[in-house]
């Protein structure tokens, strides 16, 4: 398992920040009820003790899902109409606080931790599965980039069939809201900038916990590199201490 | 009705005599048709056509009250005496006027004791249009009440005698008519957007008050916040440069700045009753056009707006620059790094306005300010001594 911690209140305020970030490039069902079920999640197991493991879960059944980007892929604007869905699941376990009334601080990943982008192009009225990825936490035991994306592997049939577990391409995102904003990002590629750079007080929720969040993961990536004769095969093997990205 | 072109303003004092003398000058000028009355001598046909009414907050000096027993026939200040004449006034057929206190010492009427007085909390507090300081400061950035006044006076001839709330684009049309939204610029849906988010009063309240409840919707809930207008502060936190120099930019004689910035210029009603401010929307529009899509790029801005705007323009050292308020709860010109600052509510400060902010240091000494911290940010404030952690 990954034993990765994370903080619960950065959790929740990267959740409220996001929601009023990126309210306009969202469907309505996923700022009034995805994402608030999704928090609701993370704060009933902040504050209420749990047994063994918990599935947070954003379900592929109803995922968050984007506005159609129109032809707003491109810098140009004139990619093709798209939209994405973001589904995700995180087997975690509460840390119990220091005294039992208190909230939590942190949770630890102790299983499966995948967030799953698809990508639709609609044409002609009907929507159109294009693209697919997995944005991943990998665990103790797992090869390649400990924080990685892999294309499709759903199904048996290639191109990427489940078969085949490579490649681990490295990733900076992780957290589903992270994920979130970078399909945002491609997706809506000048307009999502415009938007960000309106919402100041939002946005000074967001970044710093973005930034300090990667600060740390490249600060850790830059160490790992450091004395290895192949930086890319120890970026490969590195695994992070649990406890990088909480104080 | 042929709105007069001169407005009326009716001043309700004590002691007429002492009625600013720039007001006295306006009047002489005909600009104001002013009107000074005693308690004792305000009568019907003096509120007919009044456009203003400042009403004196300490009025001890009132015969005709004080030989009277029955407690309802006596106010005993101008806050209850400006009630009465509101009363009045939604009598008259002839529309109505905004009433404002004036008094010479605000802070006595302070909603929070250590926030001082703000005006356009006391005057949403107590059912007024505006609340001035008989006293007026002078100096740079202070607009001189004779000018608010005047200004107070227009906006209320300018309040349209119908509201079309049954058509949608006829409703938008009157309302960006007074507030002068410069429908043909490439921002204009996105100012309009900006202002339906602050929930402008236009639908059932602006109609069934003559107009007043939309005055006093940007009186005590947009031209003091950073809402779908910025001040001068809001503007130099945008250009990432200090307020002082882009004040004294704007009153210097290259007129490149004001020209660059005058299309995003306020000019609706009220323009000037708080000092210039300029359309958010048109601002991010600024920014995007300067930096070329990349707004978020301090260097490639800070060349911009020295290129572009003006080289006087002196930009911030911090970073992450935050725009704070003071103790006092008044927006300040000096910026901090967001993290040496902590974001708070207070209490009156609208939801759709940017949030303020205070620095730590000074949330940390102050506990009133200290409790009124966010959430989010209470624990950078000082932890609790041992011992005193909750169970």
């Amino acid at each position: 398992m990954s034993g990765l911690l994370l903080d619960f209140t950065e959790l929740l305020r990267e959740l409220d920040a996001i929601v009023e970030l990126a309210s306009s490039f969202l469907q309505r069902e996923t700022t009034e009820t995805v994402l608030p079920r999704y928090k609701s999640m993370i704060e009933n197991l902040r504050h209420n003790p749990v047994e063994s493991s918990f599935r947070l879960t954003i379900p592929e059944a109803d995922p968050l899902t984007t506005i159609t980007s129109e032809g707003k892929c491109e810098p140009s604007g004139k990619g093709p109409n798209a939209y994405a869905t973001i589904s995700s699941v995180w087997e975690v376990e509460r840390i119990p606080p220091k005294k039992k009334r208190q909230p939590a601080k942190h949770l630890r990943i102790c299983g499966l931790a995948s967030t799953k982008v698809r990508i639709f192009e609609v044409k002609d009225g009907s929507a159109n599965e294009v693209a697919m990825w997995r944005t991943e936490i990998g665990d103790s035991a797992s090869p390649g980039c400990h924080f990685h994306v892999q294309i499709l592997g759903d199904s048996n049939r290639p191109p990427f069939p489940h078969s085949l577990s490579v490649p681990r391409l490295p990733s900076l995102c992780f957290t589903p809201a992270a994920v979130l904003e970078y399909v945002l990002g491609e997706l809506f590629q000048r307009s999502w900038i415009k938007e960000m750079a309106r919402k100041e007080t939002a946005l000074h929720r967001w970044s710093p916990v973005q930034r300090a969040r990667m600060e740390r993961l490249l600060d850790w990536q830059k160490t790992a590199i450091l004395n290895d004769p192949s930086p890319w095969l120890a970026l490969k093997r590195a695994k992070p201490d649990s406890e990088l990205f909480v104080e | 009705m042929t709105p007069p072109e001169i407005p009326r303003v009716v001043v309700v004092d004590d002691q007429p005599e002492s009625v600013h003398s720039h007001l006295l000058e306006l009047h002489e000028s005909e600009i104001l048709d002013l009107l000074v009355r005693a308690p004792d001598e305000v009568f019907e046909e003096d509120l007919v056509g009044a456009k203003v009414v400042l009403v004196d907050y300490r009025i001890d000096d009132w015969p005709g009250r004080d030989e009277l027993i029955p407690v309802s026939l006596k106010p005993l200040d101008g806050l209850a005496l400006a009630a009465v004449l509101r009363s009045h006034f939604a009598r008259l057929e002839e529309g109505t006027a905004a009433i404002a206190l004036n008094a010479a010492n605000l802070d006595e009427l302070a909603t929070a004791s250590f926030a001082g007085a703000r005006e356009e909390v006391i005057a949403h507090t107590h059912n007024l249009e505006w609340a001035f300081r008989k006293a007026s400061g002078n100096g740079p950035g202070i607009v001189r009440k004779e000018t608010q006044i005047l200004s107070l006076a227009k906006a209320v001839n300018s309040l349209p005698t119908e509201w079309p709330t049954d058509d949608q684009a006829a409703l938008r049309q009157v309302t960006s008519k007074l507030l002068a939204l410069p429908v043909d610029s490439s921002w204009a849906e996105q100012a309009w957007e900006d202002v339906e988010f602050c929930r402008p009063p236009i639908h059932e309240v602006a109609p069934t008050t003559h107009g007043l409840a939309f005055l006093r919707w940007l009186l005590h809930r947009i031209l003091p916040y950073p809402c779908f207008l910025y001040s001068d502060v809001h503007l130099a936190h945008s250009l990432r440069v200090t307020p002082e120099s882009l004040r004294r930019a704007l009153s210097s004689s290259d007129g490149k700045l004001t020209d660059c910035l005058a299309e995003f210029q306020f000019e609706g009603i009220l323009d000037g009753f708080l000092g210039h401010q300029w359309w958010k929307a048109g601002v991010e529009h600024l920014l995007w056009t300067l930096t070329e899509g990349e707004p978020f790029d301090r260097r490639l801005l800070a060349r911009a707006v020295k290129n572009q705007l003006s080289s006087a323009l002196v930009p911030v050292e911090q970073p992450h620059p935050v725009v704070c308020v003071d103790e006092r709860l008044r927006i300040s010109d000096s910026f901090h790094d967001r993290s040496n600052a902590v974001e708070i509510q207070p209490d009156d400060w609208p939801s759709y306005a940017r949030a303020p902010w205070v620095p730590l240091e000074l949330a940390q000494e102050n506990r009133a300010l200290g409790s009124l911290v966010v959430d989010e940010d209470r624990e950078r404030l000082s932890p609790p001594a041992a011992g005193q952690e909750g169970e």
